[in-house]
C-alpha cells in the first residue's frame, strides 16, 4: 500500500491560528502532500462577538483557497472533538503522516488544558505520526470578554414582566401549598417554598438570560422575606439569611444562564446550518427547471434574499473566452453583466471583485483580501472556465458563524453548475432547433416537388396523349373533351398550390398587405365556388346563409384563398359523393364561416396541431396532394385580420372549421373616433 | 398490330388526371384496362383480373407502393405480372429498393405517354 502523506492542522478559535495554517501549508507543500484543517468552534464562543468569527471565517476561507481541505466541529472540549477527529480520519483509512497544533501560552487553566490535549495526541499517535507544535502568544480568546461566556439576556419592559409573573405565579403555588399543608409542617413547608421559587429563576434564567434571571431571583428573596421569613407578612431586609439566599439564586441563575447560552448557540448554529443547507437544496431545486439564464438569475436573487436575508450580485463575464487575469476595477461594470442591475457597488466592492477574478479566489467581506468591503466575493466556475463573480452582502447586524466562508463558496458552486448547465441546455435547444429546421426544410422540398411534379404529369400526360392521338387521327371528341378538361383542372390546382406556397412565404416575412374593408361574406365564397367548380364536380356545396346580407370587415382576397384551402381540404378528407356544407353565422359581436365536410373527422390527439405549418410533412404518406401548408396560411391570414380559425369534429360526424370574424360595434367604434 | 393488345393492366395511382390519360390512350392500344386508386383496392384487383402488368406509383394513401411490391411479384404462383413504378420520387434509394424488391422497369412523374408506351412494348416483347 502506498502511504499517502497527509498533514492535518488542528485549530480553536486563536486569533494566531493563521500561523498554524501557514506552517501546515509550507509542510505540505515540502512533502507534496495533501492537508486539512480541523477547527473546533467552542461552543460557548457562538454566544460571542461577532469580530473574532469573523477572523476566523478568514483563516478558513484562506485554508480552503490555498488547498486544504476544512472541516469545522462545535463542541465544549477541544481536545476531545480533536482525538474524536483524528480517530475518524485513521478509522476511514486516511494516512495521516504530521499534526500540528498550537501551544496556547494562556491562562493556568488553558495551558494545562492545552498540554493535556497535545500529550495526548503524543501518547496516542506520536509512534505513527509526527506531533509539531506551535507556540500561540497571547491569550486563548483575547477578544473575548468575560461576559461573552453568559447569556445575557435583555431587560425590558417585557423579560421584566415575564421574570414577575413567573415569581408571582412561583407564589401562588407556594401559597397553595401553604393552605394545603398542616401546619405542623411549617418548616418543610418554608423549604419547599425556597425550591418552588429556585425553580422559577431557573426557567427565566434558561428562557430569557441572566439580567431577567436577576431580577426574578430579587423578587423571589423578597417574597421569600416577606411571607416565609419569621416574622411574616413583613420585610426583614439585611438579614444574613437574605444574603445567603440572594447569593444562592444569583449563582444559580448565573450557572444556568451560561448553560442555556450554550445550548442556545448551539441551536442557532444547527438552525443557521439547517437554513443554509436549505437554501442550497432550494435553490438547486428552484432553479432545476429554469432554462435560461435570465430565469435562473431572477430565481436565485429572489430566494437567497428571502432564505438568508442577504441581497447578491452576480457579475457574468462579457466574453465567455474572456480568460484575461488582469481585469482593472474600472473595467467591471464594462466587461461583466451585472445582476440585479440596481445593485450598489463602491469603488473599493470592484476593487475585491476586480481581486477575485483575477485571482480566483475569495475576496471581501471575512477574506484576507478584504478590502474593506461589506460583500464577500466569490468566483464562478465551471469546469471549463471562469463565468463571472458571486456577490453576497453581509448585513451590519448580522451574526457570523465560521461556517459562512464554506457556505459561500458552495453557493458559488451551485449557481456556477445552474449557470453553465442552462447555457448548455441553450446550446443544446438550438442545435436541436437547427437539425429540425434542416430536416423541415428537406422534408419541405420534397413535398413541394412532389405537389408540383404530380399535376404536372398529369398535364404533360393528357396532352402527350392528346398529341399521339391526333397524329394517328383517331382523336374522338369526346377524348380530346376528358384530356383537356383534364390538363386544364390539374393546372388549376398546380396554381392553386403555388398561390399558397408564395402566400406563405411572404406572410412569414411579413410582405403582405391585408385590405380590409367591408365585405358582404358571400362574395369571396362565390368566387370560391367558381374556381373550385370542377373541384366540386359530383359533390352537393350547400350554402346556408344566415348573413343577414350584411358586410363584415375583411380582406376579401385573403379571406377566399382561406375558404378555398378550407373547402378543398374537406372535399379531399371526404368521400366522394358526400356533401360539403358552408354556412354563414352573423351575431352581436362575431361573424362566422362554418364549413363541414361529412369524412371522418379528425383525431383528437391532432386537432390542436393541424394549423402547424407542415404538419402534414410529419407523415410519410402522401395519400392527398397538398404541401400541409392551407390550413397554416388559413391560420396566418385569419390571424393578421384580427380574426381566428378553429376545427372540431361534428357530432354527427365529419370535420368541422370556423373561421370567426369579429364586428367592431358601433360604441366602439364611436371610441376611436 | 401492338404487342398491347389484348393484356391486361392495371393501373394503381391515387390521382385521378393519372388514371384518366392513361385509360384512354391505353385503351386505344386495345388494352384491358383496369385501375385503382389505393394500395388496397389494387391488390384485390390483382386478384380479380391477374393483370399482365401493373403501372404502380408508390405514394398511395394506405400503404406505401414500395411495400406492396413485392406482394405483387409473389401473386399468380410464378406467373406474376410485369411491374413499372410511376412515381415523383426520383431518388437513388427508392430506385434500388424497388428493383430489389422485383420492380421490372422504373419512370419518374412527369413522363410523355409514348415513353411509357415504349417501356411497355418492351416488357411484353
Amino acid at each position: 500500500m502506498v502511504a499517502k502523506l497527509h498533514v492535518l492542522v488542528c485549530l480553536d478559535g486563536h486569533p494566531k491560528s493563521h500561523t498554524l495554517v501557514a506552517a501546515a501549508k509550507r509542510m505540505a507543500l515540502e512533502l507534496g502532500c495533501s492537508w486539512s484543517v480541523f477547527y473546533v468552534e467552542l461552543a460557548y464562543a457562538g454566544v460571542g462577538r461577532a469580530a473574532r468569527k469573523e477572523a476566523a471565517v478568514r483563516i478558513l476561507t484562506e485554508a480552503e483557497n490555498a488547498g486544504a481541505r476544512v472541516l469545522q466541529s462545535e463542541h465544549f472540549d477541544a481536545r476531545a472533538a480533536t482525538l474524536d477527529y483524528i480517530n475518524s480520519c485513521l478509522n476511514a483509512g486516511e494516512v495521516i503522516t504530521h499534526i500540528i497544533i498550537g501551544q496556547h501560552a494562556g491562562t493556568i487553566s488553558s495551558r494545562l488544558f492545552q498540554r493535556s490535549t497535545v500529550e495526548e495526541i503524543a501518547r496516542r499517535y506520536g509512534q505513527t505520526m509526527r506531533l509539531t507544535t506551535i507556540p500561540l502568544e497571547g491569550d486563548t480568546l483575547p477578544d473575548s470578554l468575560f461576559w461573552d461566556h453568559f447569556s445575557i439576556g435583555s431587560l425590558t419592559l417585557r423579560s421584566f414582566a415575564t421574570s414577575t409573573v413567573t415569581v408571582g405565579f412561583a407564589l401562588f403555588i407556594t401559597q397553595v401549598m401553604q393552605w394545603l399543608l398542616p401546619a405542623s409542617l411549617e418548616r418543610s413547608n418554608w423549604a419547599n417554598a425556597t425550591l418552588v421559587f429556585l425553580f422559577a429563576v431557573v426557567f427565566i434564567s434558561l428562557r430569557l438570560g441572566l439580567l431577567p434571571a436577576m431580577v426574578a431571583s430579587l423578587l423571589s428573596v423578597a417574597a421569600i422575606d416577606y411571607f416565609y421569613t419569621a416574622p411574616i407578612y413583613q420585610f426583614n431586609i439585611g438579614q444574613v439569611s437574605d444574603l445567603i439566599s440572594s447569593s444562592i439564586f444569583l449563582s444559580v441563575a448565573a450557572v444556568v444562564s451560561i448553560m442555556g447560552g450554550n445550548v442556545r448557540a448551539n441551536a442557532k448554529t444547527a438552525l443557521d446550518r439547517e437554513e443554509r443547507s436549505r437554501a442550497l437544496y432550494d435553490i438547486s431545486r428552484l432553479t432545476a427547471d429554469a432554462t435560461n439564464q435570465h430565469q435562473i438569475l431572477e430565481i436565485l436573487d429572489r430566494e437567497v434574499h428571502d432564505l438568508l436575508d442577504m441581497d447578491i450580485v452576480i457579475l457574468l463575464a462579457r466574453k465567455s473566452d474572456s480568460h484575461a487575469l488582469d481585469i482593472q476595477a474600472t473595467d467591471i461594470e464594462s466587461d461583466f453583466d451585472k445582476y440585479p442591475a440596481e445593485a450598489a457597488l463602491e469603488a473599493r466592492d470592484l476593487e475585491a471583485v476586480a481581486k477575485c477574478w483575477n485571482e480566483s479566489l475569495s475576496s471581501g467581506f471575512g477574506t484576507m483580501r478584504g478590502m474593506g468591503s461589506s460583500w464577500r466575493f466569490e468566483v464562478l466556475e465551471t469546469a471549463n472556465n471562469r463565468v463571472g463573480v458571486f456577490g453576497i452582502k453581509v448585513p451590519l447586524k448580522k451574526k457570523l458563524d465560521t461556517g459562512f466562508g464554506q457556505f459561500t463558496s458552495m453557493l458559488a458552486d451551485q449557481i456556477a453548475l445552474t449557470i453553465e448547465r442552462a447555457a448548455l441546455v441553450e446550446q443544446m435547444n438550438e442545435s436541436r432547433f437547427r437539425e429540425e429546421r434542416e430536416t423541415l426544410r428537406s422534408m419541405l422540398l420534397s413535398s413541394v416537388s412532389h405537389d408540383l411534379k404530380t399535376p404536372l404529369a398529369s398535364i404533360i400526360g393528357s396532352i402527350s396523349v392528346m398529341r399521339s392521338l391526333r397524329k394517328n387521327e383517331r382523336l374522338t371528341p369526346e377524348q380530346e373533351d376528358v384530356l383537356t378538361k383534364t390538363a386544364l383542372e390539374e393546372a388549376q390546382r398546380l396554381d392553386s398550390f403555388i398561390t399558397n406556397i408564395l402566400s406563405m412565404t411572404r406572410i412569414d416575412s411579413g410582405d403582405i398587405e391585408f385590405s380590409i374593408r367591408p365585405n358582404e361574406p358571400m362574395k369571396p365564397l362565390q368566387r370560391v365556388i367558381k374556381s373550385l367548380r370542377s373541384r366540386l364536380e359530383g359533390r352537393d356545396l350547400v350554402i346556408d346563409d344566415q348573413s343577414k346580407g350584411l358586410p363584415v370587415e375583411m380582406d376579401a382576397m385573403m379571406t377566399g384563398q382561406v375558404l378555398q384551402n378550407v373547402i378543398d381540404n374537406a372535399v379531399k378528407y371526404s368521400p366522394e359523393g358526400t356533401p360539403v356544407t358552408v354556412s354563414l353565422h352573423r351575431e352581436d359581436h362575431v361573424f362566422r364561416y362554418v364549413v363541414r365536410d361529412r369524412g371522418m373527422g379528425i383525431p383528437t390527439d391532432k386537432l390542436d396541431r393541424i394549423f402547424d405549418k407542415y404538419e402534414r410533412l410529419n407523415h410519410t404518406d402522401s395519400q392527398v396532394a397538398g404541401t400541409g401548408l392551407g390550413l397554416a396560411i388559413a391560420r396566418s391570414v385569419m390571424e393578421a385580420q384580427g380574426g381566428s380559425i378553429t376545427v372540431g369534429n361534428h357530432p354527427d360526424g365529419g370535420a368541422e372549421f370556423t373561421l370567426v370574424f369579429q364586428i367592431e360595434g358601433e360604441e366602439k367604434e364611436g371610441d376611436q373616433v | 398490330m401492338s404487342c398491347l393488345e389484348n393484356k391486361t393492366i392495371l393501373a394503381i395511382d391515387d390521382t385521378a388526371a393519372i388514371r384518366t390519360f392513361l385509360r384512354i390512350s391505353l385503351m386505344d392500344q386495345g388494352v384491358n384496362f383496369v385501375e385503382a386508386s389505393s394500395a388496397l383496392e389494387g391488390l384485390r384487383m390483382l386478384e380479380q383480373h391477374k393483370p399482365d402488368v401493373v403501372v404502380l406509383d408508390l405514394g398511395l394513401p394506405d400503404r406505401d407502393g414500395l411495400d406492396i411490391l413485392p406482394e405483387i411479384k409473389r401473386s399468380h404462383e410464378g406467373n406474376a405480372p410485369i411491374v413499372v413504378v410511376l412515381t415523383v420520387r426520383n431518388d437513388r434509394r427508392t430506385k434500388d429498393t424497388a428493383a430489389k424488391r422485383g420492380a421490372d422497369a422504373y419512370m419518374t412523374k412527369p413522363f410523355e405517354m409514348e415513353d411509357l408506351v415504349e417501356v411497355l412494348q418492351n416488357q411484353l416483347r
